[in-house]
């Protein structure tokens, strides 16, 4: 689903990420791990498109990323769930809002957005306070919306970018399972972080950067 | 298409309403800037329509050689009549001109030289596309080439100081409308700007979440619209009340026949979305990737 062969994605000349060759199988859930700056977030960004491949090929579900004009980016960015460690909620719109954005990007029809959103909701523990503002909600309920957002449009691909930086130790342990769950549609996901001790009792695949480059596969 | 247009439509509403005072801020800048725009308009339309009325009375005066007869001076009054540039003309035979000179000089001339040597002639009033100095010279030019013209002649002096002035204020008054439009869009779009500023986040996530450039522009630009009718409407709301302040507190003592333009409101309702349009573009473009 994800094919990283020799890519290379930089900032600067020595900043990015050099020669990376990876693959991760659809349902399958990796980890990125690596210190601060190792470029965890720079393989996430290259997957979504945000920096360019400089060098080498990736593809998604068999679509050259490299390929995908600039005017398609956003129709190749629908593919993807995407999970921030700051969950970039949008504050002024209810969870329910939230959670229904991707699809009303995408046209959806109203009562297939209701139903949809109804059902992520509730999978992800949220039926309480589906209309609730972000302001009204702790940080793993706010992480919460966040992954149900992602899940909503049942994507191909999940990256998660540091989702439980800001979580205590049980909430980060559902958000965990909340991802593991995602696997189960068929989706692919990706989660970058830092905290070993956390991934560790999973026994999932990882993949460890440093410098830009793969230490661990 | 449909469901996503009238989420959009929707967007737009729920957006003005979440953020009423940045609106109304927006929307009294496009009030303000369109009430001073509406004056020069109004300065300008005036200034035009008294420079009209002052030129309608620009006129060339010919007089014929004495020798001619009435049927030839008439002739020759019509051959000028239908000169480019003449709209119509007064013919002017002995009788009248002996009128006229009564009226200028309260003296009968027949009865001061015992006949009357007043040569016959003709007044042209000048087509509205030519009432200017440069195009009566010509006139008068080709008026003096005939043969029985004796004099043609114009208040060259007057009407040449008047077209320059006339100009100059002209060119002024436009130079500061073009400049007045420039800064009210500077200020629009700065206004539109920040209350896009404040959405900077919500607009990289719904990048990220795969929204188009056009899906989040268009939400501003019908808050824009909406912002650019309302400001119409203050504008024109503080146009009447100054119309209304003018007439009771100085019609009373000095009446001025001011023109009003016709199409005012329907200017005001095109320029407040002009502007608002503009400031919506160049407010959120720069939020959104080339």
């Amino acid at each position: 689903m994800i094919k990283f062969e020799n890519v290379t994605a930089t900032y600067t000349e020595n900043v990015g990420i050099f020669n990376l060759s990876f693959h991760i199988q659809k349902g399958e859930l990796v980890f990125l791990m690596g210190p601060t700056g190792a470029g965890k977030s720079t393989v996430l960004k290259t997957i979504y498109r945000d920096i360019p491949i400089s060098d080498g090929t990736l593809f998604i579900n068999g679509e050259d990323v490299g390929k995908v004009r600039r005017r398609h980016v956003p129709r190749f960015r629908r593919k993807i769930g995407m999970v921030f460690q700051d969950y970039r909620l949008i504050p002024d719109r209810t969870v329910f809002e939230n959670i229904a954005l991707p699809l009303q990007i995408e046209g959806v029809s109203k009562k297939e957005i209701k139903d949809k959103v109804h059902d992520i909701g509730e999978k992800v523990g949220l039926k309480k306070s589906i209309n609730n503002y972000p302001s009204q909600l702790s940080g793993g309920e706010k992480q919460r919306v966040s992954i149900a957002r992602a899940l909503v449009k049942k994507p191909l691909v999940i990256l998660a970018d540091e989702p439980t930086g800001n979580l205590d130790p049980n909430v980060s342990d559902e958000i965990l399972d909340l991802l593991e769950i995602a696997t189960d549609s068929g989706a692919a996901v990706l989660m970058s972080t830092h905290n070993f001790p956390l991934i560790q009792p999973r026994k999932k695949r990882f993949i460890e950067l440093n410098e830009g480059r793969l230490v661990v596969q | 298409m449909i469901t996503k247009l009238l989420f959009l439509l929707s967007e737009s509403f729920r957006g003005l309403f979440r953020a009423k005072l940045p609106a109304a801020i927006s929307s009294i800048t496009i009030g303000i800037a369109l009430v001073i725009f509406s004056l020069a308009y109004f300065s300008y339309v005036n200034l035009l329509g008294y420079s009209y009325k002052f030129k309608s009375k620009y006129r060339i005066e010919v007089f014929f050689h004495n020798d001619l007869n009435t049927e030839e001076a008439r002739d020759l009054f019509n051959t000028i009549l239908i000169l480019d540039g003449i709209e119509q003309g007064d013919f002017i035979d002995k009788k009248k001109a002996s009128v006229l000179f009564k009226s200028y000089f309260h003296e009968d001339i027949n009865e001061i030289i015992g006949e009357n040597p007043l040569p016959m002639g003709g007044r042209y009033d000048i087509a509205l596309d030519n009432r200017n100095s440069n195009q009566m010279h010509r006139i008068v030019r080709e008026i003096r080439h005939l043969e029985g013209v004796d004099v043609a002649s114009y208040q060259q002096g007057i009407i040449s100081r008047v077209d320059s002035i006339v100009e100059n204020i002209l060119g002024i008054s436009m130079a500061m409308g073009i400049a007045i439009f420039i800064i009210s869009v500077i200020l629009v779009s700065n206004t539109i700007r920040l209350i896009i500023h404040a959405k900077q986040e919500t607009i990289e996530t719904m990048h990220l979440l795969g929204a188009t450039n056009s899906f989040i522009r268009f939400p501003f630009v019908v808050e824009g619209i909406i912002q650019g009718i309302l400001g119409a409407g203050i504008s024109l709301l503080i146009l009447f009340l100054m119309r209304s302040l003018q007439t009771y507190l100085l019609d009373p003592l000095i009446k001025l026949p001011l023109v009003e333009p016709a199409n005012l409101i329907a200017y005001n309702f095109i320029f407040g979305l002009l502007l608002a349009l503009i400031g919506s573009f160049r407010g959120i473009s720069k939020y959104l990737p080339k």
